[in-house]
């Protein structure tokens, strides 16, 4: 600083400018609004958590549900939409077999039996599966194929049940024999 | 080639070290440790307050403003990056409320200036009695509390809290030249009012 006293003065006592001091009070002012500050904060966590909480589940519900709808989508066509035609032929047999496994549930199964209607569940299986990627030409083929396993089948339940009825005390060998003939 | 070295390094130091003092108190003041926020309020207050008296002139407004800027700056502590020190950022927070607390109470820099420079034109007293009074702290003081708003702020800032003219534009949101003149008329005013005071003392 130049010439001028008062400036010179000022800087020279430049400490003695500052001797007041503020009441204790204040500090209490300040970390009583800070305290508020941290409860509203804390508070608002809490909201944040409990939303967050709820964005989560809901995330979660969307991906579940968009997993299903995928794995629909990937679930091969059922016979109504291939051969619309024979799905009711399907039904038909179907229906006719249930009965037939409900008569023949009250009588002692034969090994055999049961092994051989299961390799014609796995015909129908296999055959269900060729006609879902059969080319345009071969499904008629293929459904005809797939009826004559059902009617083997019903044949096949057809004919235990008669010779249970017939001979209701008769071990399981007619059986096999009934069921390799088919 | 040290001795030509070293005072360079030993600067860059000092200056990295002033924006960075206090840094440990301001890393636990940001994570809301409160013994951290009461060592940097313990440091700066008194100056602080003093800050404010000067400004606003009234104990009740100066502890009051002193109070909600050191909310202020725990508040927006967290966007402190150390480009200044500490103490600088917290003085112009305190600065900035009190500029807005004399704003709502109407202050007008340039309005006081055209007034101040037509009510009293070169004072008298200056010719007849044109010798310096004796200085003290406390009639500077006193004499500055006389002082008009836009005269006694400026005054403040540039000789006391050491803010350049461009700052102090910046601050009050007027040209350089407004501060520099503003500034030169609170000297002169200031000199005027020690002088009444001493020559009433005398009397």
């Amino acid at each position: 600083m130049q010439g001028d006293p008062l400036e010179q003065f000022v800087n020279r006592n430049r400490a003695a400018f500052d001797e007041e001091l503020p009441e204790p009070d204040v500090w209490s002012g300040i970390s009583q609004q800070l305290d508020a500050q941290q409860q509203r904060r804390r508070s608002w966590w809490q909201v944040a958590r409990i939303a967050a909480s709820v964005l989560l589940l809901l995330a979660c519900g969307a991906l579940l549900g968009g997993y299903f709808m995928y794995q629909r989508a990937q679930q091969p066509p059922s016979l109504e939409e291939i051969a619309p035609a024979y799905a009711e032929m399907e039904a038909e047999y179907q229906r006719e077999i249930d009965q037939k496994y409900q008569q023949l549930a009250s009588y002692q199964h034969s090994k055999v039996v049961e092994q051989d209607l299961k390799r014609l569940d796995e015909a129908v299986q296999d055959l269900k599966a060729e006609l879902q990627h059969a080319p345009p030409g071969r499904e008629e083929e293929i459904v005809s194929r797939l009826l004559q396993s059902y009617r083997a089948k019903v044949m096949l339940l057809e004919r235990v049940l008669n010779r249970i009825q017939t001979k209701p005390t008769e071990s399981e060998k007619p059986n096999i024999d009934e069921a390799r003939s088919i | 080639m040290h001795a030509i070295k070293s005072p360079a390094v030993d600067n860059n130091h000092l200056k990295l070290d002033y924006a960075s003092t206090h840094q440990e108190i301001v890393e636990k003041c940001k994570r809301g440790n409160r013994r951290a926020q009461f060592e940097l309020y313990r440091l700066y207050s008194k100056a602080m307050y003093n800050l404010c008296l000067r400004m606003l002139r009234q104990e009740q407004d100066a502890e009051d403003l002193l109070q909600n800027s050191f909310v202020d700056v725990f508040a927006k502590l967290h966007t402190f990056r150390y480009q200044s020190s500490v103490g600088a950022w917290i003085k112009r927070i305190v600065v900035n409320n009190c500029i807005n607390h004399l704003k709502r109470n109407r202050l007008q820099i340039e309005e006081l200036e055209e007034r101040q420079a037509g009510v009293h034109p070169p004072e008298p007293l200056e010719e007849e009695d044109s010798h310096d009074p004796e200085l003290s702290v406390e009639a500077v003081k006193m004499a500055m509390r006389e002082l008009p708003d836009g005269y006694r702020i400026v005054f403040t800032l540039y000789l006391l809290e050491g803010y350049d003219h461009r700052e102090i534009g910046e601050i009050l949101d007027i040209s350089e030249a407004t501060s520099k003149s503003q500034y030169s008329r609170a000297k002169k005013k200031l000199r005027e009012i020690i002088r009444r005071h001493d020559f009433i003392s005398r009397k």
